[in-house]
């Protein structure tokens, strides 16, 4: 019998085990209560000011959960421990509310919390129980009613991941729409000036400086886009030999030990790494690898170093953040080749080589694609690393010149200059929503490659 | 033409396990053998040693010497013995490629220089599926019913021609008439192949074979020609193996 028609022979049942109209409404009531709970929370998170009814919400919860705990005695004889605590709960969550202020701030940082959201909180405490205790009750006290009842307790943090995942992704559309266009897109921001020539009849040529100004986002974009290519193909060679080496070569001890190396690359703080790069850009200056890290740029007299850091050098070092990942990702896809395959191939006569070339590896590169692809969102949305070393990509994007990207843009907008401010903030989350749409939409072609993959080179 | 091994005082063993106890056994060439046995008597440890693949398994050691024409194998490279002696598995494992591909694997591993439509076309023949798949070569093998995949793994091992075919109970895995199909491509191969045959089906190996060697606890128990293991046995234990008296 599947479970679902268990469950739904379960609720048949109930409905016959409880015959009385009588022995329903209370543990209604206590379902809606919680439904209401629950939809007050979700309510709340737009909307602060119906933060009052939150605790006439939990006392009036905490009434229908104690007439409850009584009816269950009337009609069990028994008395249920956990509907008597969790009426105890919501009056502890009330008390809690009165005691906590209306704001919040942290020490020093200019952060506020709302009270709301401990008010969505205690909600969600108390009213996922709630329901889950009721829908108990009303459907007989069965061992598959205990199941069904399992339910909101399953369902609802799902549901919330959705909602607050829909509600970030609306928020960017809502404030980001209005900010794109394509004469944004296609343009790139410039604040520098370049010498000019001036001629006066009868008069030698004069230089003066005139200034290129423009407001857009297209050097932000390419930049994210050369950020994500960079970073992929520096991290994939080491990657996937890393994960090669310790699936296939890497005998016990070693094996453990250098897979320890490779993950704790992941535990190195961001601003450390942040501080990697500056050290890296600034110890190449005046050296002639400085082409390769710092960036020159000409401004129309001369040659002259970058005050940042390159493309290059943000890629290599946010590749010590991907090259664990894709490693992992390719040992996983190397491990999970069926061990009768492996033989198969010895038995032909082929070298360990040759396996690895024709079996191994194209089994694996599904799992290698997902590893690239985490490496991706990573790179792109990464800011931490680029905080000391990039720019505003006047000069332009390519792989020795100053990086750019549109996190960077967001962040540059709130501590940069002022100027920048003032001009770029319209577009700040039209940024955020075009970062996550390249994220989103290569995520959708990696499904799409992972399943060709798939089929082509594990034949389902 | 085709090869002879000879096994002389082969032990072998995983760790502390003593699998073979000093086997002594001369496979004819041209001929098919079969090694006959009841479970754990080390039919599958003999085999996989004749082409050393039981040096993949961790803690495996082999003292002895089998000679394949004269050479000790047990100190040539391996990778060119496995291009000699060649095996299919009990489970059919073809690989997730095209049917072609698969046949062509050995060849492209070893770099061989011969025609590859006729190769594919000629192994696949002598493995019997050659009409139900010349229209779909190019499809995956994964896609194959599990009696024509164990007939696509005879055909990529009879690609490379090897010298000696070492076969774990190829039909055991099998529906009755793709196993028919099977036995009787490997009657075909007698005088140009060599074949080891390890089976669990008497009726099987009294069918196809010429010689059976009986083993128990990891001995030749005896070894003669099949017709006389099967009507004459010489040893009680043969006689009531046959018999079915232990399994």
């Amino acid at each position: 019998m599947s479970a679902e028609s268990t469950q739904r022979r379960a609720i048949r049942l109930a409905g016959f085990s409880l015959g009385s109209l009588v022995d329903w409404i209370v543990p209604l009531v206590n379902l809606a209560a919680g439904l209401a709970a629950v939809i007050l929370a979700s309510l709340l998170t737009g909307n602060n000011d119906l933060e009052q009814y939150v605790i006439l919400l939990l006392g009036g919860m905490c009434v229908t959960l104690q007439l409850l705990f009584l009816d269950i005695y009337r009609k069990r004889k028994t008395w249920d421990i956990k509907v008597g605590l969790l009426a105890l709960l919501a009056l502890g969550f009330i008390a809690a509310l009165y005691w906590i202020p209306k704001y919040l701030t942290g020490w020093q940082i200019n952060g506020v919390i709302h009270q709301s959201l401990f008010g969505m909180i205690f909600l969600l405490a108390a009213g996922i129980p709630t329901m889950s205790v009721a829908l108990y009750d009303l459907l007989g006290a069965t061992p598959s009613a205990e199941d069904v009842s399992r339910y909101p307790l399953i369902l609802t943090p799902v549901a919330l991941a959705l909602a607050v995942y829909l509600l970030l992704i609306s928020q960017l559309v809502i404030q980001g729409r209005p900010g794109l266009s394509w004469e944004i897109i296609s343009k790139p921001y410039l604040n520098y000036s370049v010498p000019v020539k001036i001629m006066i009849a009868g008069d030698w040529p004069k230089w003066s400086a005139a200034l290129q100004e423009g407001v857009g986002i297209r050097n932000q974009i390419l930049g994210t886009g050369l950020l994500m290519l960079m970073t992929s193909l520096i991290s994939l060679p080491f990657g996937v030999g890393a994960g090669v080496f310790l699936s296939e070569y890497a005998r016990g001890g070693f094996g453990n030990f250098t897979r320890f190396v490779i993950t704790s690359l992941r535990s190195i703080s961001m601003l450390i790494l942040g501080f990697t790069a500056l050290s890296l850009v600034k110890a190449s200056s005046g050296t002639p690898l400085a082409f390769l890290f710092k960036g020159y740029q000409f401004d129309g007299f001369v040659w002259r170093e970058n005050q940042g850091g390159t493309f290059f050098a943000a890629s290599l070092v946010i590749s010590l953040l991907v090259i664990p990942v894709i490693c992992r990702a390719t040992e996983e896809g190397c491990r999970s080749l069926p061990n009768e395959l492996r033989e198969g191939s010895l038995a032909l006569g082929g070298s360990e080589e040759t396996t690895l070339w024709r079996i191994v590896l194209p089994w694996s590169l599904a799992n290698i694609v997902t590893g690239v692809l985490l490496g991706c969102a990573e790179a792109a949305g990464d800011m931490a690393i680029l905080m000391f070393i990039a720019g505003r990509g006047d000069y332009g994007v390519g792989p020795f010149k100053q990086v750019t990207s549109l996190a960077y843009m967001v962040f540059d907008i709130w501590f940069g200059e002022k100027s920048f401010h003032d001009t770029m903030s319209p577009y700040q989350f039209s940024a955020g929503l075009i970062l996550i749409t390249m994220t989103v939409g290569l995520g959708l072609i990696a499904l799409l490659l992972k399943r060709w993959l798939a089929l082509r080179h594990r034949g389902r | 033409m085709s090869s002879s091994i000879a096994v002389e005082q082969l032990t072998a063993g995983y760790n502390n396990n003593q699998v073979l106890k000093g086997i002594d056994l001369e496979i004819q060439p041209g001929k098919v053998t079969a090694l006959i046995g009841p479970s754990g008597c080390g039919k599958t440890t003999l085999l996989r040693s004749m082409n050393r693949l039981n040096e993949m398994t961790k803690g495996a050691y082999v003292q002895g010497q089998i000679c394949l024409d004269g050479e000790n194998i047990l100190e040539l490279d391996p990778i060119l013995l496995r291009r000699k002696v060649g095996m299919v598995f009990q489970k059919p494992n073809p690989f997730p490629m095209s049917i072609r591909e698969n046949v062509l694997y050995g060849i492209k591993a070893a770099k061989l220089k011969i025609d590859q439509t006729e190769i594919v076309k000629d192994s696949l023949m002598r493995a019997a599926i050659w009409e139900e798949v010349k229209d779909r070569l190019n499809d995956n093998a994964f896609g194959l019913s599990v009696g024509q995949q164990q007939r696509v793994c005879i055909a990529r091992c009879l690609a490379i021609s090897p010298k000696i075919i070492l076969m774990d109970e190829p039909a055991a895995a099998l529906d009755p008439s793709s196993s028919a199909k099977v036995e009787a491509s490997i009657v075909a191969m007698k005088d140009q192949y060599t074949v080891v045959i390890v089976t669990h089906n008497m009726q099987q190996a009294n069918r196809i074979s010429d010689y059976t060697a009986f083993m128990y606890l990891g001995e030749i128990v005896e070894y003669g020609e099949t017709e006389q293991i099967f009507n004459e046995p010489k040893r009680t234990e043969t006689k009531e193996y046959i018999a079915g008296r232990f399994g």
